[in-house]
């Protein structure tokens, strides 16, 4: 009865509608609300995102600076090492940080509290797991770094990162798989939802001054 | 038996998206995602099979586990509603149906 008076009044299905899906790095053609999300952000094509989304890649501390200037919006800090993580989340150049688990060093303590004290989030990647030759070592790391981000407070970001739409998952799935790394399901749920909301605003807030 | 020693059982509706759903597949993830211990806890079985959705039975402390492993599938899916009865899974898909057929 409930979902026919929704269905009239328009409104969406779910109840996961407050959440975003903010790592979808491929260019294909999806609506994310089909899935009960909000929206995201779709680095490869801007107009289907929330807000403009920048992956960057840069090598060094030079590149680093020199891709994000002038860029707002979400900027993603994806590959570098630990060096590299450490010089942008101390400098407040990037918004998260993606992809961490795949090198061997990883996010230490020092690391999450940096990224704690100036609001640079862990971003999750579900991709990078499914992906990976060694799933059980890429598990390993996502829950040592969720231990770490919980204990420091770093804000942390579930993501999909699919390339391919079938590559997408149901915000439940994600809420399901961040309780399988180690958090309460109110964190998971606001893994998918605060930090997202927080950097809407911000660009909402910067877009107007 | 007593109620309390029983096993406590919840039905997670999967539902497809786009392409086909099997049952060897979302084992396969399961076993792949919780290994052959966790798949044993678990428990899961089908309930029912449709055209493009399935409702399978878990153990009610294993939901979490269960659904995390669809992560691993390659295919566009929803898990739109996990109950305690299989009778409001029903309805849910009869509803979700009603809906359909009301907006078209």
């Amino acid at each position: 009865m409930t979902h026919l008076l929704m269905n009239k009044l328009k409104m969406p299905l779910f109840k996961t509608s407050t959440m975003y899906d903010f790592g979808v790095f491929g260019g294909f053609d999806f609506d994310l609300r089909k899935l009960g999300f909000k929206g995201g952000i779709f680095f490869k094509d801007k107009g289907r995102s929330v807000i403009p989304g920048h992956l960057i890649r840069p090598r060094d501390k030079f590149e680093l600076k020199k891709s994000v200037r002038g860029k707002r919006g979400f900027i993603l800090l994806e590959g570098g090492d630990y060096d590299l993580w450490r010089y942008a989340a101390e400098k407040c150049l990037v918004d998260g940080i993606i992809g961490m688990e795949k090198s061997k060093e990883g996010m230490d303590d020092v690391l999450a509290k940096r990224m704690a004290e100036r609001k640079v989030s862990l971003v999750i990647n579900l991709r990078d797991y499914t992906k990976a030759r060694r799933r059980e070592v890429v598990l390993g790391r996502m829950m040592r770094h969720t231990f770490l981000a919980k204990k420091f407070n770093t804000p942390i970001m579930l993501v999909s990162g699919a390339r391919r739409k079938e590559e997408l998952k149901h915000p439940y799935v994600m809420i399901s798989f961040g309780v399988m790394l180690g958090l309460s399901v109110k964190e998971a749920k606001d893994a998918l939802r605060v930090v997202q909301e927080e950097v809407i605003k911000r660009f909402k807030n910067e877009a107007n001054a | 038996m007593k109620p309390t020693l029983k096993e406590k059982r919840r039905y997670i509706l999967i539902r497809s998206l786009e392409g086909d759903l099997r049952w060897e597949d979302i084992k396969k993830a399961i076993k792949d995602f919780l290994g052959d211990v966790g798949l044993a806890k678990a428990n899961p079985k089908v309930m029912e099979k449709g055209k493009n959705y399935i409702i399978l039975r878990v153990r009610h402390d294993m939901v979490d586990g269960v659904r995390a492993s669809l992560v691993l599938l390659d295919t566009l899916l929803s898990v739109p509603r996990v109950s305690g009865t299989i009778k409001k899974i029903r309805e849910f898909i009869k509803e979700g149906d009603r809906d359909a057929r009301a907006t078209k």
